[in-house]
């Protein structure tokens, strides 16, 4: 397999010298993330804004939301140069979303900790693949000093703490926590897509992913199972209820 | 492969950084005031509750004006 190692601006894409299948991915993997920034916000906000439980913790969600509005300018207006009219992602219900992930609403103070620890954490892993891609202004969003992904940090580091706080209160606070993380880790190992997807190897052909979705996968479950442990939660079965392996 | 860029695509990003910008300092007024002033934190609250429903109710047509999202015919 060739790797694409060039790096394009738009007016190479629009002067015509990219392949149509390049132009193709790169616009659908922008839809997609502006989709992924964009529908967390719209998972939690109802809730949590009026009901996180101080309201410094409603001014986190605020913040938190406010910062993903912001991660989906950053790519939309990438997204648009390229003639994709991202007006539907806006608008769109949860359960369009592209990704289960974002298609149900979190009503629960557990499950907005959780999201942050695990599911933020999956957003990390699916930014790191656009530094050094092939497109040069998506890998400018993500790339050293990146404020998208120094803002993702903020959540997963948010979101970490406040799981471990609610798994240390013991009892059955902790087993609310346990369900949560339960839940979103096989949501967040079914994000990282098939392992013998023909489109994530054509997104490494062309330089605008790095691992492929297995590689990524055996990362993200080296990084996230010592801190569950650490927590004293149980690990899920990484088997149960996934529908990507 | 020629394309076409969606013509409202800057405005509508202009229209957001402005929108994020004023949202940050509604949470710092609002963190600012935790301690001290529980009506202000309530009020930067409320201010970003209506800001952030702005954008999750998604109405680029409003945001952007002349030249926004075309509507679907009928
Ligand atoms: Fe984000
Ligand atoms: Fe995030």
């Amino acid at each position: 397999m060739s790797f694409m190692t060039e790096k394009l601006e738009l007016k190479d894409i629009q002067a015509g010298r990219a392949d149509p299948e390049y132009v193709d991915l790169l616009r659908r993997v922008l839809a997609i993330q502006s989709d992924c920034e964009i529908g967390g916000p719209h998972l939690y906000v109802e809730k949590m804004l009026p009901e996180a439980p101080l309201k410094l913790d409603r001014l986190v969600v605020a913040r938190t939301s406010t910062e993903e509005i912001d991660h989906f300018r950053k790519f939309a207006v990438l997204a648009g140069d390229l003639g994709v009219d991202t007006t539907y992602i806006l608008q769109r219900n949860n359960p369009q979303r592209y990704l289960e992930a974002f298609r149900g609403t979190i009503n629960s103070w557990e499950d907005f900790a959780v999201f942050g620890f695990l599911i933020d954490r999956v957003g990390k892993y699916q930014l790191e693949e656009f530094m050094g891609c092939s497109y040069a202004p998506l890998a400018a969003v993500v790339e050293h000093p990146s404020r998208v992904m120094l803002e993702e940090e903020g959540h997963i580091d948010y979101g970490t703490t406040r799981t471990a706080e609610l798994a240390a209160v013991g009892g059955e606070q902790k087993e609310r926590i346990q369900r949560s993380v339960d839940h979103w880790y096989r949501t967040g190992l079914d994000m990282f897509g098939s392992s013998s997807s023909r489109r994530a190897e054509r997104y490494r052909h062309f330089g605008l992913k790095r691992r492929t979705n297995e590689e990524a996968r055996q990362q993200y479950i080296a990084e996230v199972e010592p801190i569950i442990e650490k927590m004293g939660l149980r690990v899920p079965d990484r088997q149960e209820g996934r529908k990507y392996t | 492969m020629t394309l076409q860029p969606i013509p409202f695509a800057h405005t509508l990003d202009d229209f957001l950084q402005d929108l994020v910008r004023a949202l940050h300092r509604a949470v710092e007024r609002g963190i600012a005031a935790a301690r001290s002033d529980e009506a202000e934190t309530d009020r930067a609250l409320a201010d970003c509750k209506e800001m952030i429903d702005l954008v999750m109710a998604g109405q680029v047509d409003e945001w952007v004006g002349d030249g926004g999202p075309r509507r679907p015919a009928g």
